[in-house]
């Protein structure tokens, strides 16, 4: 028999799919990597294996963009083990470098992230961006708040003062 | 263009978990649409399970370890609300009410566990060691199988973990209940906790390396069949099958019913000595009873699930026991299949 005969090498087929912005970007990303979003993972799961592109109408294709980024970086990531005797209280101090690099971003595109990853369901880019928002938020005042996240004052004196008065308790810790 | 008022509520809950109480008010203060947002009843009865401790997860553990306290706590005038009511009238905050009960929960529980004066907290800790006491007293005096005494005993430590949510004693006590109560699956998941808030408390670790090794051991180390199913509660197919054939080995007459006489001879051959009478009844008092047999006849004895009930329940105090008793009916004990019988 000729070696021209044998069986070809095997090749790893790595299945992929198309992903629509609502801007009709096209994108193409590995099914390991689209499976991160809930969302895709059951559409696909539904589909069967698909060469019609998906249509992701809530996402433009800027945001989607850096979304795909951040599901390639953590493709190989192990499964998030859901431990549910583990009640103490976890906060946002446990972001790695990479992902505090990947969220520098406008306050405009860090919320589409959030809307995004909650529409597409994917799980730890979604504590990523709440963690984000509540270290912009932790042990700041109000007036400070305000101008972080650009809120105008719409309370009277005396509603604020009411406020303040039925919150008290919070500040004693 | 989306902005922190606008997030979706879900979304804005995420956020509001990891910030501190005083956060949250400073974002109250921000604007009216954010001060709306914070008042949600959901935030705040998550953020009461988020950190005064999972008690509806050591509930429902509980309950599956046979200790059902649910309707006792919803009931009880002693603590804080910490579910919002199934019937929630909704507001007109739409999609999420906010009443204002929420935080009203949180708040209560809030000045419980962080009371604004010193004597107050010591007051609240010596209630808490007072009752800790008793439900240790209890639980060493206690005749085995005592439910209610149980779920007393269990009840207490919600009422200490109401003050002291972050107590490692109440969780082990739970998980202690559960062990006693043979409860394998929920007492290894309360002593885990138990060990979680504080792994330096000894008892918690001792528990912990007791169940574990028991729940090893009923599991089978590696190349071992198991002795139960996984929730190790029933058995395993594995002994399932051994049991059939146990059966049909020990009911000598081929009736379907082991009487007192098959009983004491698979006493004596698993236990090396003969037991009295007395014991034989009881055991068939405690597993079996009055069966028929294949004839149509009526005899006190065991029939295939009695027998399969008396070696789950053994397994669960001693699997070793369990496992030295197969070889002595003629199986491995490591596979659990039957040795060839030896060439005479």
């Amino acid at each position: 028999m000729s070696a021209v005969d044998g069986p070809e090498p095997p090749v790893v087929q790595q299945i992929m799919v198309k992903l629509v912005s609502s801007d009709n970007e096209e994108f193409e990303v590995s099914m390991a990597v689209a499976e991160l979003s809930m969302l895709l993972k059951n559409m696909l799961g539904d589909l069967g294996e698909t060469e019609d592109a998906i249509p992701l109408p809530n996402v433009t294709g800027k945001v989607l963009a850096k979304v795909i980024e951040y599901c390639e970086h953590h493709q190989n990531d192990p499964p998030l083990i859901m431990d549910e005797y583990d009640d103490v209280p976890k906060r946002a101090d446990d972001i790695a470098p990479w992902d505090e690099m990947f969220m520098k971003v406008d306050q405009e595109m860090l919320f589409e992230i959030l809307l995004a990853s909650n529409y597409m369901d994917i799980k730890p880019l979604l504590d990523l961006g709440c963690k984000t928002v509540a270290n912009m938020i932790r042990g700041k005042s109000a007036e400070e708040i305000r101008k972080q996240f650009n809120i105008v004052n719409d309370f009277t004196e005396e509603e604020l003062a009411q406020i303040k008065k039925e919150n008290e308790w919070a500040e004693t810790n | 263009m989306p902005v922190l008022e606008s997030l979706p509520q879900d979304v804005f809950i995420r956020i509001a978990h990891e910030l501190d109480p005083a956060d949250l008010t400073a974002l109250a203060l921000a604007s009216r649409a954010l001060c709306s947002r914070v008042q949600c009843d959901r935030l705040w009865i998550e953020k009461v399970a988020q950190d005064f401790g999972a008690r509806g997860l050591a509930l429902d553990l509980l309950a599956e370890a046979g200790v059902d306290i649910a309707e006792r706590v919803d009931a009880s005038a002693d603590l804080v609300p910490w579910q919002l009511p199934e019937h929630q009238p909704d507001g007109h905050g739409g999609a999420h009410g906010c009443s204002g009960f929420g935080m009203q929960c949180y708040r209560d529980r809030f000045l419980r566990v962080y009371p604004e004066s010193s004597d107050m907290r010591a007051s609240h800790a010596r209630n808490a060691e007072t009752m800790l006491d008793q439900v240790k007293l209890a639980l060493r005096d206690m005749q085995q199988d005592s439910d209610e005494a149980h779920a007393e005993a269990a009840f207490r430590l919600v009422l200490v973990q109401e003050y002291f949510p972050a107590s490692a004693e109440c969780y082990y006590l739970w998980a202690l209940i559960c062990f006693m109560r043979s409860a394998l699956g929920p007492a290894l998941a309360l002593a885990t906790i138990s060990h979680g808030i504080d792994g330096e408390f000894a008892p918690a670790q001792e528990l912990l390396a007791a169940v574990q090794s028991t729940v090893d051991s009923v599991c089978g180390a590696a190349g071992e069949a198991p002795l139960l199913d996984a929730s190790c509660s029933g058995p395993s197919p594995q002994l399932a099958a051994a049991m059939a054939v146990a059966f049909q080995r020990l009911d000598r007459d081929h009736d379907g019913v082991l009487n007192a006489a098959e009983l004491a001879a698979m006493v004596r051959l698993t236990n090396g000595q003969p037991v009295p009478a007395a014991m034989i009844a009881q055991m068939i008092n405690a597993f079996g009873g009055h069966m028929r047999t294949r004839s149509g006849h009526v005899c006190a004895g065991w029939n295939l699930d009695a027998l399969t009930h008396f070696y789950v329940t053994q397994t669960i105090q001693d699997p070793g026991e369990t496992r030295l008793d197969l070889e002595r009916l003629g199986f491995d004990p490591h596979t659990l299949q039957l040795k060839p019988t030896p060439a005479v």
